[in-house]
């Protein structure tokens, strides 16, 4: 007994295979061999190991298939609620303007939070299914032949309100169309987690998004004038919650790591280069044909 | 004249929304649910069917496969909320799909890609 408790997990397991196999599928071979009593005693803290690894895996999926359904049955309201609030925006377009403390100043006023509150629990929520698909090793792509300037230009209809209301110019520079196939939605939200970055970050100054086809792959890149990225802080750039533990406040932190991600499952990956106080530049690099994968140091 | 769109979705926030903001460029019937919206896709010339997926009784697939089936072709934009299933959705006929929750202007995007500009 004592001679078993000296050796390490690794040893006590080695040398005897089935154990192993045990603790993986579960499953005692069909013919068991002699036991000693060392033997005996691995297998008992196989069997514990066992246990805990059965119930470990049992609470991840619960809380992953809680997360997805929660996700989904909130999508719905929200749209209603996002639908309402457009509604209310656009009906108070048509109405006069009156002076800064009136009545009607105050509902636009209260309106214009309604709607950013609203925006971000959108985000919020997306960025919370996007992360459980992926703890669930769930990214199935669905590829299809797309333009990807087609993605882009769709994408940055969307923060089109978010950039005139901070006055920030953004400039697109594109040589279309890029067709390749890709999925859709991810890509979509690749190019939007790295564009509300440089929007959020970016010090309301100008942002230039780039999109290059270069033989096999294209080039999709943002950039910045804002305050830049510690040099400490980009080995940790792309994991997971990383902005929510170093600023909280700021959204899950899981924005970049999705769009890494996502990428990586297209075969490309996302390079940054960045200087503090100068602002920063994210560039995604994926082949057109998910075959065609490319090599990316 | 107007063009018509057929929108089929259970939840009532979204139908009146939609109702209300697409209604100032095109004429918009509403069905709050698949059976209501076979019976006006069958009996009415429409322009575009707009459809959830998921909905009490016959869903949005089913609806589907049985206006389809039936020899109606007009265009269809499915909405979703489960992304995914939006996209494999592609397979059925559709000619565009939206996961919720979407921005208005996103949705108008895809109608005036089918439909063109609306009159002013």
């Amino acid at each position: 007994m004592t001679k078993v408790m000296k050796q390490s997990w690794a040893y006590s397991l080695v040398g005897v295979p089935w154990l192993t196999e045990f603790i993986e599928t579960g499953h005692l071979p069909s013919t068991m061999p002699a036991m000693t009593s060392e033997s005996l005693m691995s297998a008992l803290i196989a069997f514990c190991v066992w246990l805990l690894l059965r119930r470990a895996k049992k609470e991840v999926a619960s809380r992953e298939a809680f997360l997805s359904v929660a996700s989904h049955e909130l999508r719905t309201p929200l749209t209603a609620l996002r639908l309402q609030v457009q509604n209310m925006k656009r009906a108070l377009v048509d109405l006069p303007a009156t002076g800064p403390n009136s009545e009607l100043e105050r509902v636009r006023e209260a309106l214009d939070i309604c709607d950013m509150e609203s925006r971000r629990l959108v985000d919020l929520i997306t960025a919370l299914l996007d992360d459980t698909r992926l703890a669930g090793g769930m990214v199935n792509l669905s590829l299809e032949e797309q333009d990807f300037l087609e993605i882009v230009r769709r994408t940055i209809g969307r923060f089109e309100g978010d950039l005139s209301r901070r006055g920030i110019p953004l400039t697109l520079e594109a040589e279309g169309p890029i067709m390749g196939n890709w999925d859709r939605l991810c890509m979509e939200q690749v190019v939007a987690n790295i564009l509300s970055n440089a929007i959020k970050y970016g010090n309301s100054k100008p942002i230039a998004v780039c999109v290059v086809h270069r033989g096999k792959t294209l080039e999709f890149s943002v950039t910045d004038q804002g305050q830049g990225i510690d040099p400490s802080f980009l080995p940790s750039l792309f994991k997971r919650f990383e902005r929510a533990l170093h600023s909280p406040g700021e959204g899950l932190g899981l924005g970049l790591f999705i769009a890494k991600e996502f990428v990586s499952a297209h075969g490309g990956s996302i390079l940054v280069q960045s200087k503090p106080g100068e602002g920063s530049t994210f560039t995604v690099v994926v082949p057109l044909n998910l075959e065609s994968r490319i090599q990316v140091a | 004249m107007m063009k018509k769109i057929l929108i089929v979705d259970d939840d009532r926030g979204i139908l009146l929304g939609l109702k209300t903001l697409l209604g100032n460029h095109w004429e918009i019937l509403a069905a709050p649910d698949a059976f209501f919206g076979i019976k006006i896709a069958r009996s009415q010339e429409l322009d575009l069917l707009i459809v959830d997926l998921f909905m009490p009784g016959i869903d949005g697939v089913g609806m589907i496969h049985e206006i389809r089936s039936q020899g109606v072709k007009t265009p269809i934009i499915l909405i979703s909320a489960s992304q995914r299933l939006a996209a494999h959705a592609r397979g059925l006929g559709i000619q565009d799909y939206l996961p919720k929750p979407f921005e208005i202007e996103q949705l108008e995007s895809l109608i005036e890609k089918l439909l063109g500009k609306p009159a002013a």
